[in-house]
């Protein structure tokens, strides 16, 4: 296990490498870029931005810039001597703006010493910083989306193939599409709009817990109702997935020897339905983990703005819309790696589970 | 590949969706005659703001402005569908070309197509979206060329596996063992075989992107108005409930049926090529 | 079954607020915010819609402000430390004695130190600040003695007072030495150190921040707050946040979006949420280039020296086009733009100063709509119908005084992305103008984009807005003057440029004696000559608006001032 483990944490590498590559490639390809993005006032003059984006380091050759980015400046242009003003540069010129000044050392340590830059906005604090104090609250929903995900899912999915061509099966099969193709913001809308203060009044418009002067939110469950809406728009879409994936499985799984000879032995259906049927076909439902992780994160940037949910997915779409930058980049990373993790989670999962699969 | 199609053409519920996606795509692109039958357009400004359907000369009424609701739902429309279809139809063509060559050639080739397909996978579609249509100005076409250029993954990786499963079946062997070439037998025996996949992602990949483009809207970074699409229509429209409800359904409304068809429709074709399907 | 807010109180709070406040009623006063959401908070560094709220909310003022007439108060008033000043014979430097009451809630005395710190700050660079600008304003502030500061400035200014209030008083000795590490200080997290009606309480990222009711807030209209604390509740969606008004999870609201404006009128009809409106101070216009666009110019070289700009093939410069620019006014109704861009809550504007101002002059009519004038004055100014039978045919230019025979009239009229009121705005103008052979091409940019083409003034016309300042300040200096005509960094960016209007807008700002009467007569001058020469169309100032639930005891906000009494509020249970 420790092995494979292993194996797949390197074979993530080249992916986040890629990752990295990919993000960069789309910073570079903006117009205006972050010099435009930092320099917003009308009343900064030309040269004032021109100094500004020597000092980013915008202007130097694109390797250069994502180097920087890799693995920090502070090698890139230093101060040997120990006098505070730098006179060995490699890379990068001593002198970017040109002034007959050396640019002070290089402070960044670069993402791969876990150094994503300080964020253009929220008090210009550290990136990782601005994006931990964000996890708790995506992780809360995630979690309970998926839990209600599979609590209804399941259940659902093997409803309809014991009903299979039934009445229940074809309402479940129109019923996991109608609610996926609505636009979530807009069921998000409506529900907060019938449930909410202006229609029946039964559950809160937002926010993750009610007021609280000092001392955070109570405990989840104490604030059940606030997590209520959020949870049933993510989950929609994880029902869906979950209920049609479990009927496929469970036909799937009845066609196969075991359960003939169990029937042939003359178990009832029912017995032979939940005691062989379903734990085999449960098996195939690990696999869709890493998806979900996705899917979560995409479910998340639209139905926290809604019901303002103080979590990762409103940071992602306030920073591209502020082009924040390092924020960008920096999310777009934790998501690779949380989704390669819920991947990988998946694979263990279902090595646990299934004893026919040994991990290689 | 006949038996699927008769049994698809016996879905009614399918026939029902298809029948439904005509009707609309008929609409909407026939905008300019039924514009010329009500006498309206989508641009001119009528006297009076938030007229309610059925007001004479406007059918469904006015929006916001005063312009005529149902000729900016169809221009809308035919926004909105053409960069479903575009889009989904780019993403397929990438998606199958590159599946298909991964998996045929195999390989160090196919090794790379892996790597990059994992790398796309691992961050939300939906975000590369959003940071392309927030930092380059978002409009129509800029949406279907980055809908179609990330968006093609499933299928390549969905065709790549049947690809690598085809080419040792018999059929392929023996089409080689007469010296055909790889292109040909790629294209005349590989890719039928894989028409099931490619119908059903289409459907549902229009579907999704329909979606997409109006989440895209609601968050600021969609097809920007005066240009009208069905996303943006009803992001701008949520403001108006007591003004004039009609203008927040229509374009609810049509996102909703059109989604809804092309699931049924992906629905409906996966169960007419599933052989396990008993008939 | 209304849902109530369940309401978690810390018992120090509690006891605290109890022991000073006999009669206090209490409650929470709950106010959404949809924009950013603030992480950081020291006030010499940030200065972003929330956090100036949250400044004012619990730091003291250096000036006092008369919320009822906006204009500041040469004497004492409540949280601020000057009790006045006195002006230098040369009209150069004020000299403001301090109050001697007032403490930091560590105990600290609040003194002339504190807002020495502040211009020390400013002076040093060591954080660039959006404060830099006082350093261009003021010439130098001086410590006379604990209590006494003297501000000096270069020049005699009129509105010179305005700049001095950006002085706000700081907690100096809770400063770090390196000046530079002040963005990493827990201050910037967490404003521990305040003086005025709240304390701050705490943030959670992205959900709320919560002030707490100061029970040593000296200046207390009632000798306690009157409520139990003031809480900034983040909501992104405009939508919701109506919502979540209307609803009662919020007990005020400010400047909803226009078309929800007719639901809360609907709900105090009800007799469920109170409201007050008034000529807001932001303003949108559709402006005119008057320079050549195609090869964009500063206003003046190094050495002061006039550049030529060239013209504009349609609208022409300052001085030729003005009948052209007239005649665009004119075939529009900017009365029902406002109807339907913003359902009526603007007021329309005549030139750049919006009612609220004090030098207003209420006696300069808007341009009226009148197309059929339009058209004819088009036809005169050399620009006729292609078709003579077809009045919308596209008008070409025979004889124009600003382009070559033949050319079309035809340009682009730009605003930024997401702004349904201002895509409202072109969409009807280019209608409107479309009927008399006036072919506009409408374009949303992204804000970035749209604000680099403004800037490196390459645009035909565009619609944007401005945001006045409180108090407001009348000096045209930066709109309309050829100083702020420069490519790239300008905001006179459609290079208007009228000798005139700069001579008296001058005069104005610096008129020995500053007579407000005088001043007023120049600032009237100064509206008509921009009226006439139309670089702008002025649309309308978008109204402000107030809301409070029927719940909030002591709502009675004035222009811009929605607070200044919330330290009397209680919220009934």
């Amino acid at each position: 296990m420790t092995k494979f483990v292993v194996r797949r944490i390197l074979q993530a590498i080249p992916t986040l490498f890629g990752i990295s590559l990919l993000v960069y490639a789309i910073m570079l390809a903006t117009p205006g870029g972050p010099v435009a993005a930092l320099t917003f006032s009308p009343t900064v003059t030309p040269q004032e931005r021109a100094a500004l984006a020597a000092q980013l380091g915008v202007n130097d050759p694109y390797p250069v810039q994502y180097l920087r980015w890799l693995l920090g400046d502070d090698w890139m242009r230093f101060d040997s001597d120990g006098d505070g003003i730098s006179d060995t540069a490699y890379l990068i010129p001593l002198d970017a703006d040109g002034d007959g000044e050396p640019e002070p050392p290089g402070r960044r340590r670069g993402i791969l010493r876990g150094d994503f830059g300080s964020s253009f906005f929220h008090g210009k604090r550290h990136v990782v910083d601005v994006i931990f104090e964000r996890l708790g609250a995506t992780f809360e929903l995630g979690i309970a989306s998926l839990v209600v995900g599979l609590t209804i899912g399941i259940p659902v999915g093997v409803l309809a193939a014991v009903n299979r061509g039934g009445y229940f099966d074809n309402f479940t099969r129109v019923m996991a599409v109608v609610f996926n193709a609505l636009p979530s913001f807009w069921l998000g809308l409506l529900l907060l709009l019938v449930f909410g203060g202006t229609g029946l009044g039964l559950l809160p418009m937002g926010n993750r817990c009610g007021i609280v002067l000092v001392g955070g939110c109570p405990p989840f469950y104490e604030r059940l109702e606030y997590l209520f809406l959020p949870t049933f728009v993510i989950a929609v879409g994880g029902v869906a997935a979950y209920s049609r994936f479990m009927r496929a499985s469970l036909l799937d799984v009845s066609g196969q020897d075991y359960i003939r000879t169990a029937r042939a032995k003359g178990l009832s259906g029912r017995m032979v339905w939940f005691r062989h049927g379903l734990r085999n076909a449960l098996i195939p439902i690990a696999t869709l983990l890493g998806p979900t992780v996705t899917g979560v994160l995409s479910g998340a940037a639209i139905t926290e703005q809604v019901f303002s949910w103080p979590g990762v997915g409103r940071l992602v779409v306030s920073s591209i819309t502020q082009k924040d930058y390092p924020t960008v980049m920096a999310v777009v990373m934790f998501a690779a790696i949380a989704t390669i993790l819920g991947y990988l989670l998946s694979d263990m999962l279902y090595a646990l589970i299934d004893p026919r699969i040994r991990l290689r | 590949m006949q038996l699927a199609l008769r049994r698809f053409l016996r879905d009614r519920l399918s026939m029902a969706a298809i029948g439904v996606l005509l009707f609309l795509a008929l609409l909407s692109f026939g905008a300019p005659i039924i514009n010329a039958l009500t006498n309206t357009n989508s641009r001119s400004i009528a006297a009076d703001s938030f007229l309610p359907p059925f007001s004479p000369g406007h059918i469904l009424g006015t929006d916001d402005l005063g312009r005529d609701h149902l000729a900016r739902l169809l221009e809308a429309g035919q926004v909105s569908l053409s960069i479903g279809f575009l889009a989904a139809l780019l993403s397929l063509v990438i998606g199958v070309t590159i599946g298909l060559i991964a998996g045929f050639i195999g390989g160090r080739l196919d090794d790379t197509v892996i790597w990059f397909i994992t790398t796309l996978n691992s961050v939300p579609l939906f975000f590369i979206i959003l940071i392309i249509a927030a930092f380059l100005s978002p409009n129509a076409t800029t949406l279907i060329l980055a809908l179609g250029f990330f968006g093609w993954t499933g299928t390549a990786r969905l065709v790549r596996g049947e690809t690598f499963a085809l080419r040792e079946r018999e059929f392929v062997i023996s089409a080689r063992a007469i010296g055909s070439s790889r292109l040909r037998i790629m294209y005349s025996h590989i890719l039928p075989n894989q028409l099931s996949i490619i119908l059903i992602n289409l459907a549902i990949d229009i579907g999704i992107i329909i979606l997409v483009e109006a989440a895209l809207s609601f968050l600021g970074v969609g097809v920007q108005p005066p240009q009208a699409t069905w996303g943006n229509m009803l992001t701008f429209s949520r403001s108006f409930f007591s003004h004039g409800p009609h203008l927040v359904f229509w374009p609810g409304f049509l996102i909703f049926i059109t989604v809804l068809c092309l699931y049924v429709l992906g629905d409906g074709l996966r169960d007419a090529f599933d052989p396990t399907t008993i008939d | 079954m209304k849902f109530a807010l369940r309401v978690t109180l810390v018992l120090v709070v509690l006891c605290m607020s109890s022991l000073s406040a006999m009669a206090q009623e209490g409650g929470i006063v709950v106010r959404g915010n949809a924009g950013a959401d603030p992480t950081a908070f020291d006030p010499l560094l940030i200065n972003e819609t929330v956090t100036s709220d949250i400044h004012a909310l619990i730091f003291p003022d250096l000036l006092s402000v008369d919320p009822a007439t906006a204009s500041i108060v040469n004497g004492p008033g409540p949280n601020a430390l000057a009790t006045g000043w006195e002006l230098s014979e040369d009209g150069l430097t004020y000299t403001f004695s301090l109050r001697e009451d007032m403490y930091w809630t560590d105990g600290e005395q609040i003194d002339a130190d504190d807002v020495m710190f502040v211009w020390d700050f400013i002076q040093s660079g060591a954080v660039p600040t959006h404060l830099s600008f006082v350093a261009d304003e003021i010439a130098n502030v001086e410590k006379i003695d604990n209590f006494t500061i003297a501000v000096s400035f270069a020049e005699a200014d009129c509105d010179a007072i305005n700049s001095i209030g950006s002085l706000e008083p700081y907690p100096s000795h809770i400063a770090p030495e390196d000046l530079t590490t002040m963005p990493d200080q827990e201050f910037n997290q967490n404003l521990y150190v305040s003086s005025g009606p709240y304390t701050f309480g705490e943030v959670r990222p992205a959900e709320s921040i919560s002030l707490l009711a100061n029970p040593d807030y000296v200046d207390a209209e009632m000798g306690f707050v009157n409520n139990d604390a003031f809480v900034l509740l983040n909501v992104p969606d405009l939508t919701v946040m109506v919502e979540r008004f209307l609803a009662g999870e919020l007990s005020i609201i400010s400047g909803p979006q226009e078309a929800r404006r007719a639901e809360i009128y609907a709900a105090e009809e009800e007799g469920r949420v109170q409201i007050y409106t008034y000529p807001g101070n932001s303003w949108d216009y559709l402006a005119f280039n008057l320079a050549d666009p195609a090869n964009p110019q500063n206003a003046t070289d190094e050495d002061g020296n006039a550049i030529d700009q060239g013209m504009h093939p349609v609208f022409g410069s300052t001085e030729v086009g003005r009948d052209v620019r007239r005649a665009l006014n004119l075939a529009l109704d900017v009365d029902d733009i406002i109807e339907r861009a913003t359902f009526g809550e603007g007021t329309r504007m005549a030139s750049h100063l919006v009612p609220a101002s004090w030098a207003f002059d209420p006696t300069i009519e808007p341009i009226p709509s009148d197309p059929a004038l339009a058209a004819q004055m088009l036809t005169d100014a050399g620009w006729v119908n292609s078709d003579p039978d077809d009045p919308s045919s596209v008008r070409v230019c025979q004889g124009c005084a600003t382009a070559e025979d033949g050319t079309e009239m035809r340009f682009v009229l730009n605003t930024n992305e997401e702004n349904a009121r201002r895509t409202a705005i072109i969409t009807i103008a280019q209608e409107s103008w479309d009927k008399i052979g006036v072919k506009a091409d409408i374009q949303t940019l992204e804000w970035g984009s749209y604000r680099e083409a403004l800037l490196s003034q390459t645009l035909d016309a565009y619609v944007i807005g401005w945001r006045n300042g409180y108090p407001d300040r009348p000096d045209a200096t930066q709109l309309f003057t050829p100083a702020s005509d420069v490519v790239g960094g300008c905001s006179n960016c459609m290079s208007y440029d009228n000798p005139e209007f700069t001579a008296i807008n001058e005069q104005a700002r610096i008129l020995p004696g500053c007579s407000i009467d005088e001043r007023k007569a120049l600032y009237a001058e100064a509206q008509r000559i921009i009226q006439a020469d139309t670089p702008y169309i002025f649309m309308f100032v978008r109204n402000g608006f107030y809301a409070a639930g029927s719940e909030v005891n002591g709502f009675d906000p004035f222009p811009s001032q929605m607070l200044w009494n919330v330290d009397t509020w209680s919220i009934a249970q």
